[in-house]
């Protein structure tokens, strides 16, 4: 088990509470897909998972040991993250900056050695884009950019991969570029956990899926179990329909009309 | 974590303040004036308190200065012709001082270093309060005298001292006598004012509502020229701010105005002002600027003694006549120049 | 360009930026109102560092070691102090645009100053005085930071700009306070910046105060670079961010400190070297610091020789920046403007 959380509950104003009493378990390998709808609290359960909210009530173990209490290292030797792709104030490039997915191991007068910058390569490798190396991460499509956020997560080859949105503001091919790399890290034995308010992305990397309803709580279980109609209407709205393709021989999720 | 940081900022600062008070010259007193050091050579005590040796060439020694105070000091003891860069305020030096007038210069109120060098002369007239620049020229190999002209004892500290290292002890002494003279005289008139006769009186600087202090040169010269010095503040011999509330409160019989060219008001500004027609000097028209077109006669220096004299004729002018003003500055443009200037200068202090 | 390449470009960057300035170096040592040749410094450096004795005429002696020796060391040292302070601000701010004194050291330090100077206290405590004003001024500004319970970087710089402009309205009414005719022209020395009167004892105690929070910023330089992507991120990377932002704020603050005691407020250097160097090394603060400091170094030495050898007046240090710093600083966000934001 690499994460246990037992009645998460976190606020950011008193008497609104974003998480209310969560439980959820994370294992070796393990693909989780959580849903919900935008603001329903993903991201706020991320950054509880990787210690950035100290003032948490419940509990959450990593590897048995209360996140709160962790150090920063600690944390990042175990877990890799991949962010919602943001604004960068400076021009890196993409060795340097896949490179600072190791440094939990470097301590503070210390810098990344050749044993880092191989392990800086491989993953730059594992994506296939070694050639972007020496391009400034601001010159990056959002494609690439995501690609190069993946590599930094897993440099330092930790159990898990968290991935906030890793879709969003992805056109669909990129998007289904994101979804194989994730599927593919899991068949490495990654665990990988990622958000996303679309349930197809769900349905198309199988594993687990956690639903977030409109009141701060989870639900998780398998794909199959979760990802039904009725439970996907309940968060979604009504008229949103599961349907199955034989051709693909998979559910999709559809609105059938506006 | 912050403990750590903010003492490690302490242990800093520390340090460095034990590197910089290494450094400290000694204050030692500010009394300037002659000192003979046992068996070696005679030296001096400048205003900073500085010893400096006079060497036995002391008849040849050149000087620069870029502190405008020194100029009346270097023509006051006749060695004009001995100072290589000079800072003179006004073009009257350069006419009233041809060797001065000829001088080069190098800076005016900070020194260039490299011209200094460039010139190479044995000595620096400056400030006090300059550390940086008396060190940085002592490494040139080049003296550093600090001179400080707030009261007539400065004045003449300072030409004893500056004769003493220039070789120029008779023309000092000739000076000091001169300006006892001068007082001497002045004291004469003002002995016979009677007490209720006094008229009280405050000398206004550069901007409005800041005043000469109490113990400045400015209000040490009302108090001889007859008056009283109403200002009570004093800071450190320097111009006080006392703001315009307290020149109301103090009310004086005459407002002096310095004669500095950093002045930022007129006196037409002053009694067109309504606020200010409440005071009696307002009212009366006595507000009166010290001169200063050609020579500021209310600067530290020698022309205090002129300046005295305006006052006296300002504030008494039934006691002393305009003949007799005119005589003092005569007295004083022979004496610092061997000739007057009224006419060749247009200037016109005979109908001050 | 692959990484050789770039390592590559880093030991060419590094080399032309030392030659640069030993060049710099030389010329300054040669240059100014007071001639002496190039030979006869040599001669005079070489037989000072060997303890020969001197053989040329005892001011020309004087001139070099005593006045531009210690200028141009001084001013090499305060352009690498603040060349690598800015970068390292900019860094932990994630933001280009901000200067070593943003958060108020340079104004405190200035009225520091100022004080001192109107108390009339000796040059000494003149700069103890700036010393403690600067780091004051950081304090306040971090504390006002901390008094709105923000953490975040935004809060730090407002309240770095509200402090600095508190601290500019005092400097100005101790400005308004001071003699014109004697102290005005020390403050001045202290706000416009000036090499002219570093001496060697000064030049000692400001280096002892700047190489160790040099040494502590080059040595940390990774975790610069991690800290620029944002606090958040960083800590998922496994920064202890606060740690190593207080340590970095402390060592910048630090080196801008003793750059101001030495010589005075020097504008620009802080802000236009680092992005300089960004452009000829790329934002990797392990390569972008050791360059902004041989950058920063190179830059104001160049200045300082011109102060003191153009014009017929020797000119304040900040004059001279501001005149080549701010179209510089134009040309750079011109040749990078389609990637401002």
């Amino acid at each position: 088990m690499i994460y246990e959380v037992r009645n998460l509950k976190y606020a950011y104003k008193k008497g609104c509470p974003v998480l209310n009493g969560i439980g959820l378990s994370i294992r070796e390998g393990q693909i989780l897909t959580v849903l919900g709808k935008n603001g329903a609290g993903k991201s706020t359960l991320f950054s509880c998972l990787l210690g950035l909210r100290g003032s948490y009530e419940g509990s959450i173990l990593l590897h048995g040991k209360e996140v709160k209490t962790l150090k920063e290292k600690e944390i990042a030797s175990h877990v890799g993250y991949v962010p919602q792709a943001g604004v960068q104030s400076f021009d890196f490039t993409v060795f340097e900056y896949v490179l600072m997915g190791c440094s939990a191991g470097l301590g503070l007068f210390s810098r990344p050695g050749k044993k880092e910058e191989q392990a800086a390569e491989k993953a730059l490798d594992l994506l296939g884009i070694r050639e972007l190396s020496g391009r400034s991460i601001r010159e990056l499509s959002g494609g690439e950019r995501q690609q190069a956020a993946i590599a930094r997560a897993i440099v330092s080859e930790p159990e898990l991969v968290i991935f906030d949105e890793p879709a969003a503001h992805l056109d669909q091919a990129n998007q289904m570029q994101v979804l194989r790399i994730i599927k593919n890290l899991a068949d490495r034995g990654f665990a990988a956990v990622m958000s996303t308010h679309d349930p197809n992305h769900a349905m198309l990397l199988g594993g687990d899926a956690a639903l977030f309803d409109n009141s701060g709580r989870l639900s998780a279980g398998s794909a199959a179990e979760m990802l039904t109609e009725e439970k996907l209407a309940a968060v979604y709205g009504s008229d949103l329909k599961v349907r199955y393709l034989e051709e693909f021989d998979r559910n999709v999720c559809v609105y059938p009309e506006l | 974590m912050k403990r750590k940081i903010l003492s490690a900022i302490l242990i800093l600062s520390l340090l460095l303040c034990a590197c910089a008070q290494g450094r400290e010259a000694a204050p030692g007193s500010t009394g300037s004036g002659i000192v003979s050091s046992s068996g070696s050579l005679p030296g001096i005590t400048d205003a900073a308190g500085r010893k400096i040796t006079v060497r036995p060439n002391a008849k040849e020694l050149t000087a620069a200065s870029v502190y405008a105070v020194s100029a009346p000091f270097f023509t006051a003891l006749g060695i004009s012709d001995r100072v290589k860069a000079v800072n003179l305020k006004t073009g009257f030096w350069a006419l009233a001082d041809p060797a001065l007038g000829a001088a080069d210069t190098v800076g005016r109120g900070t020194v260039d270093l490299e011209k200094l060098a460039e010139i190479h002369p044995d000595v620096l007239i400056h400030r006090i309060h300059d550390e940086k620049t008396v060190e940085a020229v002592s490494r040139l190999g080049i003296d550093v005298i600090c001179i400080r002209v707030e009261s007539v004892d400065d004045v003449k500290n300072t030409l004893i001292m500056l004769g003493e290292y220039f070789g120029a002890q008779e023309r000092a002494e000739k000076a000091i006598d001169w300006i006892e003279g001068e007082f001497r005289s002045i004291r004469k008139i003002t002995d016979t004012i009677p007490e209720k006769e006094r008229k009280t009186a405050l000398l206004m600087g550069g901007r409005i509502g800041r005043a000469a202090g109490a113990d400045m040169l400015q209000s040490w010269m009302i108090e001889t020229a007859g008056g009283i010095s109403v200002v009570k503040e004093a800071e450190d011999q320097s111009w006080v701010d006392i703001g315009v509330e307290r020149i109301f409160a103090y009310d004086p019989d005459v407002i002096f105005l310095t004669g500095s060219t950093a002045r930022e008001y007129t006196i037409e500004e002053l009694y067109g002002d309504p606020a200010w027609s409440a005071l009696k000097a307002v009212r009366n028209r006595q507000i009166f600027a010290m001169p200063a077109e050609k020579d500021p006669w209310d600067l530290p220096g020698l022309s205090c003694v002129t300046g005295t004299a305006f006052m006296l004729r300002k504030m008494y002018p039934d006691r002393f006549s305009a003949e007799d003003l005119e005589d003092h500055a005569d007295s004083y443009y022979r004496f610092m120049f061997g000739r007057c200037f009224d006419k060749e200068l247009e200037l016109d202090y005979k109908s001050y | 360009m692959g990484r050789e390449g770039s390592k590559k470009r880093y030991i060419v960057v590094m080399l032309a930026a030392a030659a640069v300035l030993a060049a710099l170096a030389v010329v300054s040592l040669c240059a100014g109102k007071y001639s002496v040749s190039a030979g006869e410094t040599i001669s005079i450096l070489g037989r000072a560092v060997f303890h020969k004795d001197q053989i040329a005429d005892p001011m020309k002696v004087n001139v070099v070691l005593g006045l531009r020796l210690p200028r141009v060391l001084a001013s090499a040292l305060v352009g690498a102090a603040l060349s690598l302070s800015g970068a390292c601000y900019q860094g932990i701010f994630k933001n280009p645009l901000v200067s070593p004194d943003f958060l108020g050291v340079s104004s405190g330090a200035c009225i520091g100053a100022a004080l001192a100077i109107l108390l009339g206290l000796g040059a000494g405590l003149i700069s103890v005085f700036a010393f403690a004003g600067g780091i004051l001024a950081v304090l306040i500004s971090a504390s006002v930071a901390a008094a709105m319970k923000n953490r975040s970087d935004i809060v730090l710089v407002l309240s770095g700009i509200i402090v600095g402009s508190l601290m500019s309205s005092i400097l100005g009414f101790v400005k308004f306070a001071a003699d014109p005719d004697t102290q005005l022209a020390s403050i001045t020395y202290w706000t416009m910046g000036s090499f002219a009167y570093v001496s060697a004892k000064e030049l000692s105690a400001a280096a002892l105060v700047i190489v160790v929070p040099a040494a502590v910023l080059l040595a940390m330089s990774w975790w610069i670079d991690v800290l620029s992507l944002g606090e958040e991120e960083a800590k998922t990377l496994g920064a202890d961010v606060k740690r190593i932002r207080a340590l970095a704020i402390v060592c910048s603050t630090l080196l801008t400190a003793a750059s101001v005691c030495l010589a005075g407020t020097i504008g620009w250097v802080g802000l236009v070297i680092p992005h300089l160097s960004r452009m000829l090394i790329g934002a990797g603060s392990r390569r972008l610091l050791p360059v902004s400091c041989l950058a920063g170094a190179s830059f104001m030495l160049l200045v300082d020789t011109l102060t003191r050898t153009v014009g017929a007046v020797e000119m304040p240090v900040s004059i001279m920046t501001g005149i080549i710093g701010a179209p510089f600083f134009l040309w750079l966000l011109y040749r990078r403007r389609e990637r401002m934001l």
